[in-house]
């Protein structure tokens, strides 16, 4: 260094003359200032000329070095400034003393002169980075909480387009994800939506993590969601060509340029209707357990956004025969390296799916994160991590609850409850509850209002029953009695007629059913679902077939839409 | 023309590439903060061998970590290896994978699918 320290300022402080004299002839170069004592050293070195380095004797009468030491120490003011004992004492513990204290150096009577010259010196100096690296230190902070207050930011607004967990159970009541980023934001999305009968998960992966990762996830958000809701394309491969198409096009690649940026992602497609699971994957693949058997469906190998490769993606196609773990992530969590580097790897991943894919998706999701962290123990995450399963039940194919015999209100009641429990399994709770209303609702008015519609004329009817079913999340209900053709066409008149009334004619029909309903003690099945057509937002669709013989069958089928959670 | 040697890191490959010999080599880890940045210096050796040097490459992959970026490079400076073969050269690339490691023996196949030089999957 060869700044020149000239303008610096040196507290001597000495309770002899001769040694003052002395070490300010070979520090002649500097500013001094002199103490005799220690209350006089402690006042100069927080007044207005502030000492850049203190040359303190340990040996003085009254407060000795030491205690100035540590005094100097203790203040903020002055616990910056370099202390140097000089002293005849120069025993090791005395060194140590001192150096405890916070001095910086000990030079030893009797002084060298050349010593006391490159001591001072190399301490000023040393005072002197200290200072810039604190400053640089204190830029570097503030920089940092700048960037690092802007990219939470960031965060809240990623969070905010990501959807929550509430809105997957919506579509996909059985299902988990496990989110990991390695920065604050992530590259790493996930991405679902409900078009009609099709539940379609995408898990996505796009080329960086962090910052850059992360605005690559907002276009790849917009424009599956401009693919899928704006130009209605649901096919899995379709999407996949499309959003390759729109991210070449979007971020203007040129075929010249060396730019890789882009996503790779998994996307599955379930018909309820068909029962078939459709997958695509841009270099990324399903795995999903079907009858206790893994299989695995690999993705293209192409990236979203590769201009140079003319793949197409291809839609594979699942048949959902019996209940399927379907399991999408991106390579973080394969990827992840331990402390002897070892990755986590596939083998590793599907030995340990095979053994947990029955269990609760929580308990699934717990043991994922355990067996994550566990493998990386004290080494930096590599990647974002996004980890998601899902499990589909074949629809159509339903549990039936039925009973013949009298239709006592006690028993659609105790029916009901079944009901409600069964259909927790398919739906979220919310709208378990929601149907449970609904259906209970819609039993009441056949059992209360429309007996004497039904049986008019055949009063002897003694048996009857109700069927039913979960059909994804339909309910069917199927209601019969033994009747006759003639009596069922003219209830199916009776509901066309009661269909054609507006609400007002309908409500005052009402009116004079139930005054008509406390005179009279038939039961039956019926037609009084008319009523909830009015007052729910839930479709009730009827269809009436004729099971042979006398006795007929009426079906209904209540779709609840969850749109209609709230009402 | 001079050799490229770029030393590794924990999230970059170590870069061996000998002028001389036409031998090179693409050991470790590679997941740099900046792909291109780190890709950029390889390219460019790799483009200068091929214009003033013109003769074989022997090519090595030791790699045991890519991120979906550096795959994407190392995919393209397969596919230059493969196009300077088209032009006439004899080129050969071995590719490492360590038992076990499906993914990099799965990368190593599929560019093996790919190109139609001599192409060797090595197990260590």
């Amino acid at each position: 260094m060869d700044e020149n320290f000239c303008d610096r300022r040196i507290l001597i402080v000495d309770d002899t003359p001769e040694n003052i004299d002395l070490l300010g002839e070979i520090l002649s170069c500097y500013k001094r200032s002199i103490a005799l004592n220690g209350e006089k050293a402690l006042k100069l070195a927080s007044g207005s000329l502030k000492p850049d380095l203190i040359l303190l004797d340990v040996m003085m009468p009254g407060m000795d070095g030491f205690e100035v030491c540590k005094r100097l120490k203790n203040n903020p003011e002055t616990k910056d400034i370099p202390v140097i004992f000089i002293t005849a004492k120069s025993e090791v513990e005395d060194e140590t003393k001192g150096l405890e204290l916070g001095a910086v150096d000990f030079i030893p009577k009797p002084i060298s002169p050349p010593v006391v010259i490159a001591r001072v010196k190399n301490h000023l100096e040393l005072k002197v980075v200290r200072q810039n690296l604190e400053e640089k230190n204190k830029e570097l902070a503030k920089h940092n909480k700048y960037i690092t207050d802007s990219i939470n930011y960031a965060k809240r607004i990623q969070n905010a387009i990501l959807p929550t967990a509430d809105q997957l159970k919506r579509i996909f009541p059985d299902s988990f994800y496990l989110y990991i980023p390695k920065d604050i934001v992530s590259g790493d999305f996930y991405w679902f939506k409900e078009v009609d009968d099709l539940k379609i998960f995408a898990a996505v992966d796009c080329t960086g993590h962090g910052v850059p990762g992360a605005f690559m996830s907002i276009i790849g958000n917009t424009l599956l969601n401009e693919i899928v809701e704006t130009f209605k394309v649901t096919d899995p491969g379709q999407i996949l060509n499309r959003l390759d198409i729109k991210v070449i096009t979007e971020l203007q690649k040129d075929i010249n340029i060396q730019t890789y940026d882009g996503m790779d992602l998994a996307i599955a497609v379930f018909d309820s209707r068909k029962n078939l699971l459709h997958f695509a994957g841009a270099y990324r693949p399903m795995l999903y357990f079907q009858n206790g058997q893994l299989f695995e469906i690999r993705g293209e190998r192409k990236s979203i956004g590769d201009p140079k490769k003319e793949i197409t993606f291809t839609t594979h196609t699942v048949k959902v025969e019996s209940e399927i773990e379907v399991y999408l992530f991106s390579d973080g969590f394969l990827d992840q390296n331990n402390f002897e580097d070892k990755k986590m790897g596939s083998k590793k991943l599907k030995e340990l799916l095979s053994g947990i894919h029955k269990k609760e998706f929580s308990e699934q999701k717990r043991i994922l994160r355990e067996e994550f962290e566990k493998h990386r123990g004290e080494i930096t995450q590599r990647d974002d991590v996004l980890f998601a399963g899902i499990r589909l039940r074949p629809v159509n194919k339903t549990e039936i609850i039925s009973f013949s015999g009298g239709m006592s209100y006690d028993k659609i009641i105790s029916m009901l409850d079944e009901l409600k429990e069964k259909s927790q399994n398919l739906l979220a709770v919310k709208q378990s509850k929601l149907v449970f209303f609904c259906v209970n609702e819609f039993l009441q008015n056949i059992f209360n209002y429309s007996a004497d519609i039904v049986y008019e004329g055949e009063k002897q009817i003694s048996s009857g029953f109700i069927h039913a079913e979960l059909a994804g999340d339909n309910i069917e209900i199927t209601s019969g009695n033994r009747t006759s053709i003639e009596t069922f066409e003219r209830v199916n008149q009776k509901i066309k007629y009661l269909n054609s009334l507006d609400p007002l004619q309908l409500k005052s029909l009402r009116k004079e059913k139930i005054k008509e309903e406390s005179e009279s003690t038939s039961k039956g099945g019926g037609i009084g679902f008319l009523e909830i057509i009015r007052r729910t937002n839930s479709r009730i669709i009827i269809s009436s077939e004729n099971c042979g013989g006398n006795f007929v069958t009426m079906k209904f089928y209540i779709k609840i839409y969850l749109g209609d959670a709230n009402e | 023309m001079n050799n490229l040697i770029i030393e590794k890191t924990k999230s970059s490959p170590a870069v061996s590439f000998n002028a001389a010999t036409g031998k090179c080599e693409l050991s470790g880890s590679s997941y740099p903060e900046n792909a291109n940045e780190f890709y950029t210096p390889v390219f460019d050796w790799l483009k200068k061998y091929m214009t003033d040097i013109t003769r074989e490459l022997y090519f090595t992959f030791k790699l045991d970590y890519l991120n979906s970026s550096s795959i994407k490079f190392v995919s393209e400076l397969v596919d230059r290896i493969d196009k300077y073969s088209k032009a006439g050269v004899k080129n050969e690339i071995e590719w490492h994978y360590k038992e076990e490691d499906e993914d990099i023996l799965e990368l190593g196949k599929e560019f093996k699918e790919e190109v139609s030089c001599k192409f060797t999957l090595t197990e260590d």
